[in-house]
């Protein structure tokens, strides 16, 4: 199954072959393996797992973005923002949240209540993330 | 010399930018929205193939296209010096514009960058629906084109085409102008393959497109950010080379008229000196 993983920063994979991804959507986390069925998703916070043919496994942080199983069976992980597990540092993300909460708790109107609520959401599942 | 380290940074930041527009392409051919298939290798088009037919959506009757809503997508920016880089978009909207004797209320014009609505304002300020200013200054960022996708959600326009205009990087002495579409949520669900899909639910479906259309315009904006840059390399290089001529023209003349004062204040010293013996 051919992977192709990209963010905005970075190409993490491009049409290579995987054995199997995790991707966390709002739909709830599954897991895709070649011969998935054809799907759409809206990905949510958090960590995307890619297993590699060697066995490797490799944890992927990302904020948001779409995954697409084709009917190739080749998959399109899109993210706007993504970053290997290990370079999340706990405690920018710790102060990151304690910001966006006060952020939320101060909102003034719906949309910056709903903007400061998406920057809670991401904030929590980096501190998540960072801690497992 | 500064041309050619921005062009060298927008060249980079495009491999990265890449898959953006790969990957929405791809759902377009599995899901059967546009015909072709987009896994074709570069070298196919080196080799003088035919230009790719522009992809045309396939369950448009003629009869249905004076009632389609199309947004067009002009992907510039908001500086000049650079070849034919913006006009080529905005004279490939005019001519679509003309050819579908676009009216005003089903034909959206999205400028992204001053070039664009300065050619297009004129002729076409019914078609206006958005301008996007301050695109070109910096690089772009995958934020600048959720603003803008954000920008056409909110506008209240429902499109059932979207189009997005813009020149597509080859090497640093080619860019093509290129058309990629994009579709809003009503349409994703009536593809000819959607079948084959999984169900998914109608506001996953809506944030997808959304998405999906974010990422394609970042996808275009790197892409134009490129050609623009490769084409201001060769404008800049040329006026560089221009200006060296002049130069040298300039100097010659400059040393000529220096020795000829010289000449002159010697000839009155000397000449001053004889009359005084």
């Amino acid at each position: 199954m051919a992977l192709t993983f990209a963010a905005g920063n970075k190409v993490f994979y491009d049409k290579q072959v995987v054995k199997q991804v995790d991707v966390p959507s709002f739909s709830g986390a599954f897991g895709i393996l070649p011969k998935h069925v054809p799907t759409l998703a809206v990905l949510r916070p958090g960590v995307v797992t890619v297993l590699e043919n060697d066995g490797k496994q490799n944890k992927i942080f990302v904020s948001s973005g779409t995954v697409t199983v084709n009917d190739d069976s080749s998959v399109q992980v899109l993210a706007e923002e993504a970053h290997p597990l290990e370079n999340l540092d706990r405690a920018a993300a710790q102060e990151t949240l304690s910001k966006a909460q006060s952020e939320f708790n101060s909102a003034a109107n719906e949309k910056a209540k709903a903007e400061a609520a998406i920057a809670v959401e991401v904030a929590e599942e980096i501190v998540k993330a960072a801690s497992a | 010399m500064v041309s050619a380290s921005k062009f060298t940074k927008a060249e980079r930041e495009l491999q990265a930018a890449r898959p953006f527009g790969y990957g929405p392409r791809k759902f377009y051919e599995s899901s059967h929205l546009v015909k072709g298939s987009v896994d074709k290798k570069p070298g196919d088009e080196a080799k003088g193939a035919p230009a790719p037919e522009p992809p045309k959506p396939e369950d448009v009757k003629p009869e249905d296209e004076k009632k389609t809503k199309r947004v067009y997508v002009a992907m510039t920016s908001d500086r000049g010096l650079c070849g034919g880089v913006h006009s080529g978009v905005a004279r490939r909207i005019r001519r679509e514009l003309t050819e579908r004797k676009a009216e005003g209320a089903t034909h959206k014009l999205v400028c992204v960058g001053d070039k664009s609505r300065g050619v297009l304002r004129r002729t076409y300020a019914d078609n206006m629906l958005i301008n996007v200013k301050d695109i070109g200054r910096i690089a772009p960022v995958f934020a600048d084109a959720s603003v803008i996708a954000a920008a056409i959600a909110e506008s209240g326009f429902e499109y059932d085409i979207g189009e997005v205009y813009y020149n597509k990087y080859f090497s640093p002495v080619k860019y093509e102008m290129t058309i990629v579409p994009f579709f809003n949520k009503f349409r994703i669900e009536r593809a000819p393959n959607m079948s084959a899909f999984d169900d998914v639910d109608e506001d996953q479906l809506e944030s997808y497109s959304e998405w999906t259309l974010a990422a394609l315009l970042y996808y275009a904006l790197k892409q134009g950010a490129a050609s623009e840059q490769s084409a201001r390399m060769a404008a800049m290089d040329n006026a560089t080379k221009n200006a060296e001529e002049m130069i040298r023209k300039l100097t010659l003349l400059f040393n000529r008229t220096r020795q000829a004062v010289i000449t002159r204040e010697l000839i009155e010293i000397i000449s001053g000196a004889a009359a005084l013996k």
